[in-house]
This record gives C-alpha cells, structure tokens and sequence, in this order.
C-alpha cells in the first residue's frame, strides 16, 4: 500500500522546463501556457499548436522537437496519457537528432513506469540512456537513472532502485542540479522507509526540505517534503506534527492547484486517520482521494485508492461499500499488469473471482425465484438474501485471509526449517566424515610412517623408501586438510576467534594469499551453530577469493557490538559483475545462511578496487 | 646403572601403541610398557603403583578430550611428563596442551629421531615442540606498540571524512550508508587504533601516517 502512495509522489514532480533563449517568439507562448490555470488544457493545446506552427514557419525542425518535448512534459503533467504516449512516439519515429529520439524514449519509459508495464519501460529507458551517454547529457542521464530507480522501486527492487537513485543524485550533484538532486533524495527517503529505516528516512527528507527552503518557488519539491514528513511522523504515531506537516502540503497543493496533488493529500489524511485508529475518516478521506482522481482521469491513482478504501470501509464496519469497492477495484485490475504480479493481490483476485460466482449464483436464484413468484414481497427477500449471503461472504473472505495468512507464515517458517536441517545435515555429514578421515584413514596413515620411518634408520638411502616416506606424509597431510576443512576441530574447541586465526593463518602459509585477520570483541559466548555459520561464511568468501578474484591481498576482519556482529572480508582482486555474484554457488550458500541468521549482505566490486564484502548479523538477545 | 624411562601411550588407535612399541624396541634407555585406549585404562594402571615416566598423548578419543586429560594427570600425578601425540596442531591448541601441563607437542606421524629428542628434552625440564609444527604468536593487545592495524576500505573512507569534520550523518549521507552503519566503522577504527574517542583516533591518525 505503501509503495502505491510512493509511486504518486514520484510522479507529479514537473520539472518546469528552461528553455534556452534561441527561440524566443515560442518561449513566450511555452510561459503562457506555464501560467494558465492546470484547468485550461483546451487554452493549453491550442498554444501549443500555435507554437508548433512558429517554430515550423519561422524557425527550424529543432525548435518544432522543442515544442514536442514541452508538451509531453505538460501532458504528463495533467494526466493526458494517450497524448503523451503519441507524441512520444513521433519523437521516436521522426526526430532527426538522436537528443529528441532519445526524449523519445525517456517520456515513453516514464510513461510506461507509470502504467505498471516496467519490463517495456526498462528497455526504453537503457535505449535512452546509451543515447544520453553518448551526447554526454549529464542532467538527462540523471533523469533517466531516477526513473529507472522508479521501476526497480514499483517492483520492490529496494537496493536497486537505492543504487540507481544514488547514481542519478551522483550526476545532477556533479552539475550542480540542486533542485533534481533533492528530488532524488526524497526517493531514497522513500527507499529508507520502505526499509523501515525510518531515522534515515526522515534524514534523507530533511537534506530535501532544506534544499526547498532556500528555493521557495520549487513548489513540487516543498509538496513532496512534507507529504513524505506527514506520512513518516505518522508512521512514529507523531500525529500532531504528522497533521502539521499535511497542512502545509495541503497549502502547497491548493496552491499549485494541481487535483492529482490534492487527492494524493486525501489519500494521505486517509492513512494517517487510519494509523491514529479513526477509520470512519480514513474512509471518508479516501473516498475524497477517489472522487478527486476519478473526476480528473487519473485512472491508475484511482484504482490504487480503490484499494485503500475496500480496506478501511472493512474496517469501519461498512461491508456493503468494502463489497463494492472491491468489485470495482477488480473491474480495474487488468490494466494493473504489476501489481497482479504481487501475491497478496493475486490471492485477492482469486477471492473476488469466487465471490462473483457467489453473487451470480445468488443473482440466478434472486431471477429464478422473481420469475416463479412474480411477487414483490418475496423478490425483496431474495435481495435481501443475497445482501445477506454477500455479508456471509465477507465474513468467509476474511477468515480466509486471516487463514491464508497463517498458511504464508507456516510455510515460511517451514521453508526455514527445510533450511535449518538441511544445513545441520550438511554439518553432521561432513563431521561424520572428517572424524572418519582422522581416525581411521590419519590414524592408519601415522602408524605406516612410524613403520617406514624405522625401516629408514635400518635402510637409509634407499630411494624407493623414501619415496614411500614422503608420499604417505603427504597423504597424512592432504586427509588432515580435508578432515580440518570438513571440522575445523579448533572451532568447537577454541571458538570462532581462534579458528578464523587459525584458518587465515593456513591460508597465508600456503601462499596463495597474503591473508590478514582483525576481531575486535568477539566474545566466546556466542552459540556454536552461529559460530560455524560465520565461519563458513568467511570460509566461502576465502574460497572465492581464491578461486576467481586473482587477488594477492585479502583481510578479513570480525567486529561484534551493540547486539551486531559485522563481517568485512575484502581483496583487491579483479572484481566482478554482479550477474557473476548471484550466480556463483559460494554467494548462494552464503545467502541461505544469512537468512536464517537476519543478516544483511553489501558487495562493493570493481576491477581497479577489488571486492569489498560487508555482512551485518543481528545477534539474539 | 643408567635409569629406564618407562613409556606408556593413550590413543584410541590400537595401531597408535604398537608403532610407537616398534620405534622403541632397540632403544634401552626408554622401554615402552603399556598402550591405554581409555583414560579409565591408564588410571587404574597408575592406581594399582606402576610407574610411569612418560605418557604419549592423543587430544582426540572416542567421547574423551585428551587436553582435559592431560590437565587431570598434571593435577593427580604431576611426575608424569605428558607429551601430546595428536594431529590437530593449530596454534591454538598446542598453546592450550602446554598451559595445562603437556611439556610436549608431537605430529602423529612421528619418526624415531624427533620421538627420542622429545624424550631427550622434556627430561631435563624443557619444552619439546616438533619443528614441523609453526606457532603464530598470538597477537596481545597491549603490548603491540609498534602494531598499526590494517584498515578496511569502508573504514578508511570514514576516517577520512571524520578528518574532514564531517558527523555520522554527513558520513552516512556522503556514502550512502544508514547512521547506524557509520557508527560501526567508527566503533571498529577507535577500537582498533585503542584510542578512546575520536580524539584519540585522530591523533593515532596523525601520528602513523595511518592514512598515508
């Protein structure tokens, strides 16, 4: 639900376009129309032929592709898609400079975003960007990363869509672009709150409100700020400065005049009203947040309120309306290709197609029994049984759900489970074996040495001797290796400090690597499966490194504080792209441990730096 | 007459005892008298008045810890030389044997040479560890004065930007990182220069050249 506000907010920022002065004539008609009243669209339209008449007249293609740009930007601006989506095209199709073709594709993407069709949008939006690239725009590459981060965000990407906000905030800080940068620090804002970050979040929101404050009249920016602080104060039950906050983005709102605005404020008054436990004004505010929608076309921020209000008229207790909103809410659905794909919706959907059945069948009855009867009285009954069958049904729907809930939360947990044994199995497995390599294969080893090294003292010199000599040490050493690999025997003995010690020690020896190892206050009462899951992970990482960096230096450092124990093992190595990462099967054994450990996982790779691994793991209290 | 040292080995390897018999066999001055698969076996032994000069040692038997052994004998028959005789030879346990009264260390496959110089050693009173086996001293804290710790990449880019006046949240926001991410790498760079606080590590900083 939460996302579904986010990718309102996202997209009403209109960036106000600065022209530059070569066509003058046309730049007084495009600050006409930025003038108007968000109301006149048919003025708006009609200017903006006008200025395509001009620039084709009296000026060139260029100003004409100008103009073109413009009015997608404005059409985004009011909600008019098919418009939008036609004049994208023709940029694609007829521009001749690959900077419009590339505008092309950048407005088609944007609109795709907002259309859910994220797969389509991604192409568009790397066909737009290899363009922006080479014409070396760096404010249009900024765009188009904020936009990308918008995909990877609908699709719940988080750390792609952080990634792609920090680069597009990287490129407009680096040409100055304050007012884009803030912008993109109001998304990452959004991404720290997503990842109930919430002290970021609100850290994030900041940077952006000061940035608006010296900029009064970046009036977006300012509506975008405090919508975020009223949805994140609230979210901290702060809800007297959450109501203060929606205050000023009500003014700014009202001001801008823009309905798109004022119904996303409704939508918010909605929830913060349904977080302080009022829901006869969370359905009432929602319901104003459709009305505003509905009457201005914005179909998609329509349907998404749809959603919000099935669920607080449930909770005020009006199941009639929640019946209908849903209804309607699935009439919706088909054009909301992603978020079908989400499965919490996917299992509404399947309910709403059983409560249609339901309502047909009870409708069938009502006829039938309307026909037999031709009698008034009792066709009132029968609606007044279906009503009560749809009542019935509500109530079936949510015990359904609170079930399907229960069944979500078993099978995680039985997932987890199914993990559990399975490592522990690996465990047991492998120290099975490596007790039977040390005891019986070490032990059979040992004894033939003793043998042969008397043999030697009776025999020196014989060459054949010596061999046998040397090969049984080396496979005492090589079953050691295993065995130790398989157990490390010191880790149950000594703990997890002394067999990482003990493990970059023999990975220094044998050359391989120059190893180093650091552990600040790693304390021995940690429980022995975690320590084994740590020193696995290290293990792995260690194994990687050796196996595919080409590195020559790696350390290795543990530090535990404050309920956390973090992990740093870094190389400078040749790096490698995350594609590779994901699909090596160390990084996948890595993650399965991590989630049953609540871990976090950061990977930094380049070729010139090497790879930087950072784990973070919450320890039980 | 020269005295006789007797030798006894515990290893729940049957084959262990017999080798060790063989190397012993043409050697007078230390006469191999009884192989234990069990402490229990080894104690009773000792109980029924046997004298025992040396015990071969293993760490790892069946369902026994052969270094909690060791410290038992050291506390119940401290005339014992107990040398260990096991191939678990990490740093840290060899260093755990000898602190609970092993005053030897042996590889398992041993030949008779350094089994006789081991023998040789700990009798008059010294330490023996097998060549073959490398202690890594063991870092301690406070006295590696001239230590300068290596630092992260993560670490270094904070430390740098603290020289820069820069807070946590600066950091965090310069780097793209959560606070309470930022307060970790500092926790770690004040703990692993030993400073106190920021001051501290500054100085440390400033001092090493830490970032040169």
């Amino acid at each position: 639900m939460r996302n579904i506000i986010l990718a309102i907010l996202v997209f009403f920022t209109f960036k106000m376009m600065s022209q530059e002065s070569t066509y003058p004539k046309i730049d007084s008609i495009i600050s006409q129309i930025q003038r108007l009243p968000i109301t006149e669209t048919k003025n708006a339209a009609n200017l903006f032929s006008n200025a395509k008449k001009l620039a084709r007249e009296e000026y060139n293609e260029e100003a004409y592709f100008n103009v073109m740009t413009d009015e997608i930007e404005y059409a985004s601006y009011i909600g008019l898609n098919e418009k939008r989506l036609s004049l994208s095209d023709s940029l694609i199709k007829f521009s001749p400079s690959p900077k419009f073709k590339a505008e092309g594709y950048l407005q088609k993407g944007i609109l795709e975003t907002q259309r859910n069709r994220i797969p389509s949008a991604i192409t568009l939006l790397k066909k737009s960007l290899i363009i922006f690239e080479k014409l070396n725009n760096i404010s249009k590459q900024s765009q188009v990363f904020k936009v990308l981060g918008n995909c990877a965000f609908i699709s719940e990407d988080l750390g792609q869509a952080k990634d792609y906000y920090i680069r597009s905030s990287k490129l407009s800080l680096q040409i100055g672009d304050t007012i884009p940068t803030a912008t993109t620090y109001t998304n990452i804002s959004r991404v720290f709150e997503a990842t109930k970050q919430l002290d970021s979040a609100i850290y994030y929101n900041d940077k952006a409100r000061n940035i608006s404050e010296i900029a009064p009249n970046q009036t977006e920016l300012k509506f975008i700020v405090y919508s975020n602080d009223a949805n994140y104060k609230s979210e901290l039950l702060q809800f007297n400065e959450a109501e203060e906050s929606l205050k000023i983005a009500k003014e700014t709102a009202e001001k801008i005049g823009h309905p798109g605005m004022i119904g996303n404020i409704y939508q918010m008054s909605s929830i913060i009203a349904d977080r302080s436990n009022n829901p006869d004004r969370a359905l009432n505010d929602a319901e104003k947040a459709y009305d505003i929608f509905n009457e201005n076309n914005l179909e998609s921020y329509s349907q998404q309120t749809l959603y919000i209000m099935q669920e607080f008229a449930y909770k005020s207790k009006d199941f009639k309306k929640a019946y209908n909103y849903l209804l309607k809410y699935d009439k919706v659905k088909d054009s909301m290709e992603l978020l079908k794909n989400s499965n919490n919706l996917n299992n509404l959907q399947l309910k709403y197609k059983t409560a249609e059945k339901e309502l047909k069948i009870s409708q069938q009855e009502a006829e039938i029994t309307k026909k037999e009867n031709q009698n008034k009285f009792i066709a009132l009954v029968s609606i007044g049984l279906a009503l009560l069958s749809t009542l019935l049904f509500l109530f079936f729907r949510q015990r359904q759900k609170t079930q399907n809930q229960q069944i979500v939360t078993l099978e995680n947990e039985r997932e987890n489970i199914a993990l559990r044994s399975l490592i522990t199995g690996e465990e047991k497995e492998r120290s099975r074996i490596a007790k039977e390599l040390h005891d019986g294969l070490g032990g059979v080893l040992a004894v033939s040495k003793i043998h042969t090294s008397k043999l030697l003292l009776k025999q020196p010199e014989t060459q054949e001797l010596i061999k046998i000599n040397e090969l049984i040490d080396t496979a005492a050493k090589e079953s050691r290796r295993i065995s130790h690999n398989l157990l490390p025997e010191i880790l149950i003995r000594k703990g997890l400090d002394a067999a990482l010690t003990d493990f970059i020690t023999s990975v220094k020896e044998s050359h391989l690597l120059d190893a180093s190892y650091h552990s600040i206050n790693i304390s021995m009462t940690l429980s022995q499966s975690f320590q084994l899951s740590v020193y696995r992970i290290v293990q792995e990482l260690m194994n990687n490194i050796i196996k595919h960096s080409e590195a020559t230096e790696a350390l290795v450092q543990l530090h535990q504080e404050n309920g956390k124990l973090t992990i740093t093992v870094e190389d400078n190595g040749k790096g490698f792209s995350n594609e590779q990462v994901y699909e090596g099967i160390g990084f996948s054994n890595i993650k399965s441990r991590l989630s049953l450990l609540k871990g976090s996982f950061d990977i930094n790779s380049s070729a010139s730096n090497g790879t930087s691994v950072f784990i973070e793991l919450q320890l039980e209290k | 007459m020269k005295k006789t040292y007797n030798v006894a080995v515990l290893d729940d390897h049957a084959l262990i005892p017999q080798a060790i018999k063989g190397l012993l066999d043409d050697i007078k001055k230390y006469s191999f008298i009884e192989g234990f698969v069990k402490s229990e076996m080894f104690f009773d032994y000792i109980s029924q008045g046997y004298l025992i000069d040396i015990l071969l040692l293993d760490i790892q038997l069946n369902n026994e810890d052969g270094i909690k052994i060791c410290q038992q004998i050291n506390f119940s028959s401290p005339e014992i030389i107990v040398i260990m005789l096991s191939s678990n030879t990490q740093s840290a346990i060899v260093m755990d044997a000898l602190k609970k009264g092993a005053q030897g260390f042996l590889p398992k496959n041993i030949d008779q040479r350094s089994l006789i110089e081991s023998f040789e050693e700990t009798i008059i009173g010294k330490t023996y560890i097998h060549p073959e086996i490398s202690l890594v001293e063991i870092k301690s804290k406070s006295s590696n004065f001239e230590y300068i710790p290596k630092l992260t990449r993560r670490e270094k880019e904070v430390l740098q930007l603290i020289l820069d006046e820069m807070t946590t949240n600066e950091i965090a926001e310069k780097l793209f990182l959560s606070p309470s991410t930022i307060e970790t790498h500092r926790a770690s760079l004040i703990s692993k220069t030993a400073s106190k606080n920021v001051v501290g590590l500054i100085k440390y900083t400033i001092e090493k050249g830490l970032l040169d």
